[in-house]
């Protein structure tokens, strides 16, 4: 007897039937659908078969890549051709070539870069002036040669919500009357339930770069995505994606929540208190898009702790962490300290 | 292992700074030390007395006599000159400042700058109203402090004439006995402690009068021991805020994340089906508002003002 087999349309994990709840449930990513929900979903799915044009693009994609290899970090770093990586951005160490790509890492879509190095490094040194405490030769001239144009490898999830919310709000008010004080307490059953739907939340497929710091640049402007094409990897470096889309559904599942709360939590009024007893947002549908993305990329090696920077390159949106000289700040507070100590000193009669 | 170790080194490295700063507070303090211009008491009692102005005891010169020997015994007692002037008619009409001025002028020229000493200047000139002050001068000025002189005013009233009243000698001779009882009694309770001191700021000659090691001293700068303590309070203030700049600086060099997944909604697919707020319980409490009752609590200062190196207590009657 064939056993039918579903896979999870959140991670395309196999999904396994749980007599607990009566659910199919993905292991890897955690999500549940009735039989009814996953046959829904399963129907709608296409089985498209890739078009010649697709193809083609997969081939010519795989004989115009190379992949280098970071041996000290273990990064993989693509570029194409006609283009040789000589180091790694993240740990500044040599890199050697490895090989070509397969076109299962062939991106979708790609956004070009908005932003040339000048503008990139421009950017850096209004951002890094305002931070006196940064050790010397992080704003040195060979650190900002070490500014590069990257594209980094991006999983783009639309996500269908199901969202189930249900409280109980207090409104209060008070009021005096003659010797008395009064308060009226209005209680409310509040009731929130719909499909909320969420598009483009991007999760980087790299493991290297910090989740936190690639979320701090978004949002890109999806508006100007392209269809993925070599030559838009002409001039600049690329990362192989590490982690794929079942490896990134837990944060895109986390930030897809914190997209539906606000849509539900603003919905509701002012209320004193609210005391919630359900409050669930299921993702019942994800449909994926690999991309490549934009950024301008620097990395800096300070007392063993690495310092990334980076710079949306269709925005200019900038974060990062600015790596602190403790040695120089503690010498400016105690200056300062003493320099106060002493005024004061004298305002107030200490020396006289 | 490694934390803790951490701890008791920052330990070590505060205790180690806290002594250096005392350390270097005390050689502070010592190196800016100021002239003591102190004269003392010169053990010459006889230059204490009563100047009669007034002619109060014109008529018993017995009662002169006498009054001038206590005051002379009382000198000696306390080791302070004492000079108690009572004004007769020049002196109608003078001001709480001109008063001030003139006892502290008399007292000087009777026993010299930064003696140890009091001069009480008893108002009989009539005016209204009567104005007494009291001029301390050296070490006088840690034994007579305002609750001494007020002390002094309040038990001197007895025996003083209200207001263009008339006196009686034997009152005025009660009143000088009274106050040489009193400047004995302050002058045995007074305990000499280290860093007592008077800060005259409103001389023309400013100068700080504190008793160190028994010694008097009056300075042009302030006690060591209050010195000593506006630099530790100093230093505690730059300490404090050389920490909160570390602080708020490390904090700027902290990641800051500035994502907003919200924007990622498409508005015009998401929709709420199901939306009620429906009112399932309304209750009213009330209590009855407890009635309190405040009081008010009155103040009360005081203050004068003077010419000299001396410091003042004034009083009307």
């Amino acid at each position: 007897m064939d056993a039918a087999i579903y896979k999870c349309p959140n991670c395309n994990a196999d999904l396994k039937f749980d007599p607990v709840t009566q659910k199919l449930s993905c292991e890897y990513c955690l999500s549940s659908f009735t039989i009814d929900e996953i046959k829904k979903l399963c129907a709608d799915a296409e089985n498209s078969i890739p078009d010649q044009a697709a193809v083609q693009e997969q081939q010519e994609f795989e004989e115009h890549t190379n992949l280098y290899h970071c041996s000290s970090c273990g990064a993989d770093i693509m570029c194409d051709d006609r283009q040789t990586a000589l180091f790694c951005y993240y740990c500044h160490n040599p890199v050697i070539l490895s090989g070509k790509l397969t076109g299962e890492y062939k991106p979708d879509k790609v956004i070009g870069f908005k932003l040339n190095k000048d503008m990139a490094v421009d950017m850096f040194k209004r951002w890094v002036e305002k931070r006196m405490f940064v050790p010397r030769d992080f704003k040195s001239e060979q650190q900002l040669e070490k500014i590069t144009g990257l594209y980094v490898p991006f999983w783009a999830a639309d996500c269908s919500i199901n969202a189930d919310f249900n409280a109980v709000g207090k409104k209060v008010r008070s009021w005096t009357s003659g010797e008395y004080h009064y308060t009226e307490t209005k209680e409310f059953r509040v009731i929130r339930r719909g499909n909320i739907m969420v598009e483009g939340i991007p999760a980087d497929g790299e493991s290297k770069i910090d989740d936190l710091l690639m979320e701090s640049i978004e949002p890109f402007d999806y508006s100007e995505l392209k269809d993925f094409s070599m030559s838009y990897l002409s001039g600049f470096y690329a990362d192989k994606y590490d982690v794929d889309k079942a490896g990134v559904f837990p944060r895109i599942r986390t930030r897809a929540s914190q997209a539906g709360k606000k849509v539900v939590r603003d919905s509701i009024g002012s209320y004193t208190s609210l005391n919630v007893s359900v409050e669930q947002y299921n993702i019942m549908k994800t449909d994926w898009q690999y991309m490549m993305l934009p950024v301008w990329f620097m990395s800096y090696k300070y007392k063993d702790k690495v310092y990334e920077f980076a710079i949306n390159g269709q925005t200019g949106k900038l974060a990062g962490t600015p790596p602190l000289d403790r040695r120089k700040l503690r010498l400016t507070c105690l200056a300062l300290g003493v320099g106060i100590s002493l005024i004061l000193g004298f305002i107030g009669g200490g020396f006289i | 292992m490694r934390r803790s170790g951490n701890v008791l080194l920052t330990i070590v490295l505060a205790i180690v700074a806290l002594a250096g700063v005392l350390t270097l507070d005390t050689i502070i303090v010592n190196a800016f030390t100021t002239e003591n211009l102190s004269a003392g008491y010169d053990g010459r009692s006889e230059l204490s007395g009563l100047v009669d102005e007034r002619g109060v005891f014109k008529e018993e010169p017995d009662t002169y006599a006498s009054l001038q020997k206590r005051i002379r015994q009382c000198s000696e007692n306390t080791e302070l000159n004492i000079l108690i002037f009572i004004a007769g008619d020049e002196h109608w009409g003078c001001s709480e400042a001109e008063i001030e001025r003139y006892n502290d002028d008399l007292y000087d020229e009777t026993f010299g700058e930064y003696t140890d000493g009091v001069g009480y200047y008893m108002d009989l000139s009539g005016q209204s109203p009567a104005h007494d002050d009291i001029s301390v001068s050296g070490k006088a000025a840690v034994i007579i402090e305002e609750e001494q002189a007020n002390g002094i005013f309040s038990a001197l009233d007895h025996y003083l004439p209200k207001s263009g009243a008339g006196y009686g000698t034997g009152d005025i001779r009660d009143a000088v006995e009274v106050f040489c009882d009193k400047l004995e009694s302050y002058h045995s309770e007074y305990k000499p402690s280290n860093y007592k001191y008077f800060h005259d700021k409103e001389a023309k000659t400013p100068v700080y009068v504190f008793v160190k090691d028994g010694e008097t001293y009056v300075t042009t700068g302030r006690a060591p021991g209050s010195k000593f303590k506006r630099l530790l309070i100093a230093e505690l203030i730059g300490t404090i805020v050389g920490l909160v700049t570390y602080i708020v600086t490390r904090k700027k060099y902290k990641f800051k994340n500035t994502a907003n997944p919200s924007v990622y909604v498409a508005r015009e697919k998401s929709a709420l089906t199901e939306r009620s707020d429906v009112l399932i319980r309304s209750y009213v409490t009330k209590h009855k508002i407890s009635s309190s009752s405040g009081g008010s609590r009155g103040g009360f200062g005081g203050g004068g003002g003077h010419g000299g190196s001396h410091g003042h207590f004034g009083h009307s009657r």
